[in-house]
């Protein structure tokens, strides 16, 4: 199927599944969407109406969409994530890129991210808590995707995989893995810094500086 | 839709309990005589067929009367538009403005292949019972019945006409969803070839209406002679399964991206034009509707992103609401982050 075709083929899906959102530009440009979003649980109960507005990047399908609450039901501070200007982090940027890295259709992000993340505002309001867990603030965030994704506790690790990663060092299959384990590459980071590979240089080189002045020792 | 559930279960039943193919409700073990099945079904086959005969909806329907706030006139005459009753049995005429709708059922001869006469009964007494409430809901006067079939009116003294259209294309798409959708699935599910409608609207204006009584004594009706009410029975044979055909005046009266032209659609240019007076450069055009588009427009109705299916808004029950708990599955595949 041509990319044209395919991006074709999002809008229209996106047009049945999401019918209160509306095209706002037909010219060939990165496709934005605004209106209600309304939020029904599996078995199509109602629960509330969210007002969006979604933009695909410039590089859509290559590029992380990004959708604002432009209703003002959400409160604009950081615990319910959603910066002042409406824009939602419906999730950490390293799933995104990775996603955006493989074609992240806009159809895929509203049901993979934005859709989950109104129905999560909306279990938040009512029971005061998210369904699942959510990510820490700032630089802890990071450190809790790389805990999550990696399996380890220890931030050095994470260091050590980033920069053999950047520096084009990674073992072979069978070598000792970069983390130090001793374990087989394979049986060990392989999988993870391939996933790691996908989110970027830029966001890994902002996430090594953050692990080194994490690690640094403190000065007294 | 859930709207359609009460008449869905009805035709179920009707179809488990018929002896001709077989199906059966009953599960008794063997312990019921041959005698005594058939008084059970016999007195199954009354009840449901009583149940068509209600004047008001049946219960799943009822939802969306309250849920709107509709006050529906459930216990109109058949063809007597009461704006108009009182033109019956006199020479007087009237022009006013109406929107007639053709509904047309189509295959429902072949169900006496499979079902008895008294099951066939059943079903098509419930998909044109399910018809006459959906149109009297959203303001429809029943005008006459033929076969499975319908016509009917919208609109009336003292009701915006733009309304009253928006009405009538409401009635048709959620009729045409109960069609294609619910009863698709019953009839797939058990094996038996889909029924469909065809549907033809049209609006005439005041000019172009005339009312009046037509036949003689109690062999009559009140009932428009109108191009446009011709105009609706034509356009409906156009009308592809489960599609809904409306003339130009109806996109006139209300506007939105849901109308393409039969041509288009046929690929034939003559399909354009439903009526030409060319000597008068009339040249009247047909268009499909998109009745799926129009109906998940609706404030109302809810579209499930996730498998697009349509539901009417409706929150669940309060303690469900409360606990959040129908989310709680959608909501746990979310994991935000603050920077």
């Amino acid at each position: 199927m041509g990319a044209a075709q395919a991006i074709k083929d999002d809008i229209a899906l996106m047009r049945e599944r999401f019918p209160k959102l509306t095209l706002l530009n037909d010219d060939g440009k990165p496709p934005s969407f605004a209106g209600v979003l309304d939020v029904c649980d599996e078995a199509g109960s109602w629960y509330d109406s969210f007002s969006v507005r979604l933009n695909a990047p410039a590089k859509y399908p290559y590029g992380i969409p990004h959708i604002f609450e432009t209703g003002g039901l959400i409160e604009r501070i950081a615990d319910r994530h959603v910066n002042g200007d409406g824009s939602c982090c419906v999730a950490i940027e390293h799933t995104l890129l990775y996603r955006a890295a493989r074609g992240l259709k806009l159809y895929d992000f509203m049901q993979d991210f934005a859709y989950p993340y109104f129905a999560n505002q909306l279990y938040f309001k009512a029971k005061g808590r998210y369904a699942a867990s959510e990510y820490a603030h700032g630089f802890a965030g990071v450190v809790q995707f790389y805990r999550e994704t990696l399996h380890t506790e220890d931030p050095a690790k994470a260091k050590l995989l980033l920069s053999a990663i950047l520096s084009n060092a990674l073992p072979a299959r069978n070598a000792p893995c970069a983390c130090g384990s001793g374990k087989k590459y394979k049986h060990c980071h392989m999988e993870a810094a391939l996933y790691l590979a996908s989110v970027g240089r830029s966001r890994m080189l902002h996430d090594l500086a953050g692990f080194e002045s994490l690690l640094a020792p403190a000065v007294l | 839709m859930d709207l359609y559930k009460s008449y869905v279960d009805n035709i179920r039943s009707a179809i488990g309990n018929d002896r001709k193919s077989g199906n059966t409700t009953f599960n008794f073990s063997g312990a019921i005589s041959g005698i005594g099945n058939d008084i059970q079904k016999a007195e199954l086959r009354t009840r449901l067929l009583n149940e068509t005969r209600q004047t008001k909806p049946l219960f799943s329907l009822q939802n969306i009367v309250d849920q709107l706030g509709l006050h529906p006139d459930f216990n109109q005459q058949l063809g007597l538009h009461p704006d108009f009753a009182h033109l019956k049995n006199t020479g007087n005429i009237e022009k006013h403005y109406i929107q007639s709708m053709f509904i047309d059922i189509k295959r429902s001869t072949n169900l006496f292949k499979r079902y008895e006469p008294e099951t066939v009964l059943i079903i098509t007494n419930t998909i044109q019972r399910a018809a006459i409430h959906t149109c009297i809901i959203f303001g429809g006067y029943i005008q006459r019945l033929h076969g499975d079939g319908m016509f009917v009116y919208f609109g009336g003294k003292n009701q915006d006409r733009k309304d009253a259209a928006k009405r009538c294309l409401t009635a048709a798409s959620m009729f045409s969803y109960f069609v294609k959708n619910d009863l698709k699935n019953l009839f797939t599910e058990q094996g038996i070839e889909a029924i469909f409608t065809r549907i033809g609207i049209d609006h005439g204006d005041d000019k172009d209406v005339v009312w009046a009584m037509a036949g003689m004594a109690e062999i009559s009706e009140v009932t428009t002679c109108s191009l446009h009410t011709s105009l609706a029975a034509k356009m409906q044979a156009y009308a592809e399964n489960n599609g809904i055909v409306v003339g130009d005046n109806i996109k006139t009266l209300v506007p939105s991206p849901f109308y393409a032209t039969v041509a288009r659609r046929t690929g034939q240019d003559k399909d354009r034009y439903i009526f030409t007076i060319p000597e008068e450069s009339f040249y009247y055009t047909q268009y499909d509707f998109d009745w799926m588009s129009h109906l998940k427009s609706l404030d109302y109705i809810i579209t499930n992103p996730l498998y697009g299916t349509i539901s009417v808004k409706q929150r669940p029950a309060e303690q469900v609401f409360k606990s959040a708990a129908g989310l709680y599955p959608i909501a746990a595949k979310s994991q935000p982050y603050a920077a």
